[in-house]
């Protein structure tokens, strides 16, 4: 287990730390696309995992004049916190529904009607299925760990800006870590 | 039941499997999803840059309002037409006032010692 939650293995992301980007548009840059995957594994939703995305570019701007190196941190730890927001929020307003009787959509997946573009239809079909379990495996993790296998596993932070981010200790990390996976390797059984 | 390792060795296959499947999704970002990403990014940027401006607002509403205090503070008195002007001597004897002459008088009994019926004065 060390290997894979302590990190032996760099990520890409953690590797290529190195050659960050100093001015705060090329940082953007090079996170948004990870960061806008990442909110749409977890929240399930497109325009949530935009909008979060959103603020967070907004929010992380306060700290323009931190150094570059905790830009990473930062920016992932405001990004957690806005789909925690948005998790909490959605939840409510499914509990708001059903309390009234009506039911919140048909139970689908919504990330079954996201376009994902592939290189032929069967490959496609096949991506997008493993992306959709994928998502629904990871959403039915306790948040905690969620957001370590997320943060960690792919976006590929160091352990030390996955605990920053998280805003607990590198031991917490990889605990939550190693259950993430285990739960992962049960869900998913069928998949790998 | 599973051995530890076995369990290792497919939490380690099971994390490539799904790094390398959001690696993929990354990459297959559809174009709109990237115009929007970019667009929120230069948003983002851009209302920091008119924030950095944004202290020229209340700074200039600030000097405007000291100004017009300044301005104000050495203006003169002037009078209003809500002050009364002071009564001329004819209209405050029609008013009944007294005179001088008459105040001079109404002191002196004031201060007059007065008779009692046992002849005391007080």
């Amino acid at each position: 287990m060390a290997d894979v939650v302590g990190g032996n293995v760099a990520p890409p992301a953690e590797a290529a730390a190195a050659s960050s980007p100093t001015d705060l548009d090329g940082f953007l840059a090079s996170v948004e696309r990870r960061a806008f995957r990442v909110a749409e594994l977890a929240l399930g939703q497109r325009e949530d995992a935009l909008d979060a995305v959103q603020d967070a570019m907004v929010k992380l701007l306060r700290y323009r004049e931190r150094p570059a190196g905790e830009w990473t941190p930062l920016f992932w730890s405001i990004l957690r916190s806005q789909i925690t927001d948005r998790h909490r929020r959605n939840g409510m307003r499914r509990r708001f529904v059903s309390w009234f009787g009506r039911e919140d959509q048909t139970g689908e997946d919504p990330m079954a009607a996201l376009p994902d573009p592939g290189p032929d239809p069967a490959h496609r079909h096949v991506d997008q299925q493993t992306w959709q379990a994928l998502g629904l495996a990871v959403r039915r993790l306790p948040r905690r760990q969620r957001e370590c296998f997320l943060l960690r596993e792919l976006q590929g932070l160091s352990v030390a800006d996955t605990a920053a981010a998280m805003g607990c200790s590198e031991g917490s990390v990889k605990t939550h870590l190693s259950r993430a996976l285990g739960a992962l390797r049960i869900t998913l059984e069928d998949w790998r | 039941m599973k051995s530890q390792d076995e369990n290792n060795a497919a939490d380690r296959q099971l994390a490539a499997k799904a790094r390398r499947e959001f690696d993929s999704a990354v990459d297959s970002i559809d174009a709109g999803t990237g115009n929007r990403l970019r667009l929120m990014r230069r948003e983002a940027l851009a209302g920091t840059q008119a924030s950095g401006r944004g202290w020229l607002v209340p700074s200039i509403a600030a000097a405007a309002a000291v100004l017009a205090i300044g301005l104000a503070w050495r203006q003169p008195a002037v009078p209003t037409d809500s002050t009364p002007p002071a009564l001329a001597v004819d209209e405050a004897a029609q008013l009944g006032f007294p005179s001088d002459d008459e105040a001079e008088l109404y002191a002196w009994l004031g201060e007059a010692p007065v008779a009692t019926p046992t002849g005391d004065t007080l």
